[in-house]
């Protein structure tokens, strides 16, 4: 374990290293967050209500989705791509620690900066904004959208996981990463809340994993338990299993398949 | 300038048959593109058809925003390409190599690495604008006319900030983030600057210029700049492309060849 928690801070040191690339970088993520923010301000300009939701709602949901982006998204999982295409992965493989547990507590460092980072980002905002919001309906509300966003996570780590997988069979690694990446800004409720599209469209997206990721969790906690469906959770661990299969698999086929010369 | 319309098209070619070499990576890039257009183009359409304005514009006028600005971002990274590998040519000391060559050497490290795929998408966009542009009411040649003039001055402003960064490519080895910044600064403007409350609105439009590149063309379609407005954005490009080489000159006198 001791070695584990010592990863783990290296990996947070390694931030500190390189604090302008890492200040950088959160400064990005709050020029993101300032486009929804006032483009949902503006929207509020001429209507109390747009879409079944009011002002606080709205701006609630942006910040919350604001946060909870950088939990679910933050990854170092795509340098596996990369660590396969240049053979560094040999190096991984041959340390005396599991990979996987290597993979998770680095994982788990990285969105620990980043939300931590998020966090004081948002707090700023507000206390510069100060925008009115609201507040979850219950604390069951709270532990179920919890639930919801672990899911989440676990989601996002599987499926990023096996677009790295690719790197095993083709070099062409960022390309359908980049894919994924425009699916995710647009599908997982980025910018707006899914359940503000015509129903047949909205009817689709919850078929796919994307809503799942911050979306349902962020309406939660806004909505409370008025829009949800509790099949949401079944279909969410559906997607789960689908995941980690997929990935197992993947992992298990190019581990046996894969060679490195030079090394 | 016959001399350096000829490398241009040459490093062109070579940039686009470099970029043909990778077909797979050429479509899925392509379509990843059209799909983060399409999706969002369909969320401006949907939020502006529900809630009629943004920020007193109709959803005619917010589309040709939203093309306004996908077009100079487009041109900016079809021209610009290059900026984003310079890096390496500073660290690997392969600058060098392009410095001592008997051409400018923006013609290879600033326009030398035209992208095939922002060509592409951008004659999309082009075509999508000019039939919103004729959905709009009362539109004269006049204000097409000064609409281009002042894409064309957003174009300026993009190629001075590009410059820049490769002078502080140069000075301090750090290319990527600053060039990311721009692009992030840029997607600020997605939407008409007028969204942001002041003082944001005021820095976006001239302090970080991205509302003069992205938002004002549209503004000088719809007949809403003055001359005052105008001479100030005129004036305010050419400064900022002028300093930008200024700047340059001033990196690579202090340029000392790194790496090799």
């Amino acid at each position: 374990m001791q070695k584990y928690i010592e990863l783990f801070r290296l990996t947070v040191d390694q931030y500190f290293i390189y604090r302008i690339n890492f200040l950088l970088w959160r400064f990005r993520m709050v020029l993101n967050l300032l486009i929804v923010y006032f483009l949902w301000t503006a929207v509020y300009d001429n209507t109390r209500i747009a879409f079944g939701y009011d002002k606080p709602e709205m701006i609630t949901y942006v910040l919350l989705i604001s946060i909870f982006s950088d939990l679910v998204f933050s990854s170092i999982v795509f340098e596996i791509g990369a660590e396969i295409l240049n053979g560094d992965i040999i190096n991984r493989l041959l340390r005396p620690m599991s990979f996987f547990k290597y993979l998770l507590t680095k994982e788990v460092a990285d969105k620990s900066i980043n939300v931590t980072s998020s966090l004081i980002e948002t707090t700023l905002l507000l206390l510069l904004l100060k925008p009115a919001l609201v507040a979850p309906e219950s604390a069951f509300v709270v532990v179920v959208a919890a639930v919801h966003l672990l899911l989440g996570m676990v989601m996002a780590f599987l499926i990023s996981f096996c677009l790295s997988m690719i790197a095993f069979w083709s070099a062409e690694v960022w390309a359908p990463r980049f894919i994924y990446f425009v699916l995710v800004t647009m599908l997982a409720g980025n910018y707006f809340p899914l359940n503000i599209l015509p129903a047949p469209i909205y009817s689709v997206i919850q078929l796919s994993p994307f809503p799942y990721f911050v979306f349902l969790p962020a309406q939660l906690l806004v909505q409370g338990f008025s829009n949800y469906n509790p099949v949401s959770i079944v279909i969410q661990l559906f997607w789960v299993g689908i995941l980690y299969v997929a990935a197992s698999k993947l992992w298990q086929k190019g581990m046996r398949e894969y060679s490195f010369y030079g090394r | 300038m016959i001399k350096n319309l000829k490398i241009f098209w040459l490093f062109a070619t070579y940039s686009m048959k470099t970029t043909l070499q990778n077909k797979v990576g050429l479509v899925l890039f392509t379509l990843g593109k059209l799909i983060r257009f399409g999706t969002f183009f369909f969320f401006v359409f949907y939020l502006l058809s529900n809630t009629e304005l943004l920020a007193g514009y109709t959803l005619n006028q917010t589309i040709v925003f939203f093309l306004t600005y996908n077009i100079v971002d487009s041109l900016a990274q079809l021209l610009f390409r290059e900026v984003y590998r310079f890096r390496f040519l500073v660290v690997s000391g392969d600058l060098n190599t392009v410095l001592v060559k008997p051409y400018h050497p923006f013609m290879r490290i600033l326009v030398g690495g035209i992208d095939i795929m922002d060509a592409f998408i951008s004659v999309i966009y082009m075509i999508l604008v000019t039939y919103f542009i004729f959905q709009l009411p009362g539109i004269s040649w006049i204000n097409i006319l000064m609409y281009l003039l002042m894409i064309v001055n957003g174009l300026l402003i993009a190629a001075g900030f590009h410059i820049a960064v490769l002078a502080l490519g140069v000075l301090t080895t750090e290319v990527d983030h600053t060039v990311m910044i721009y692009r992030d600064m840029t997607r600020l403007a997605t939407f008409p600057v007028d969204i942001y409350k002041q003082p944001l609105q005021f820095i976006f439009t001239f302090i970080i210029p991205i509302g003069i590149m992205m938002t004002f063309p549209v503004k000088s379609l719809l007949n809403l700049l003055s001359p005052t407005i105008y001479a100030i954005c005129f004036t305010l490009s050419i400064t900022a492309f002028i300093s930008s080489i200024k700047l340059w000159d001033y990196a690579l006198k202090r340029y000392q060849s790194w790496g090799g």
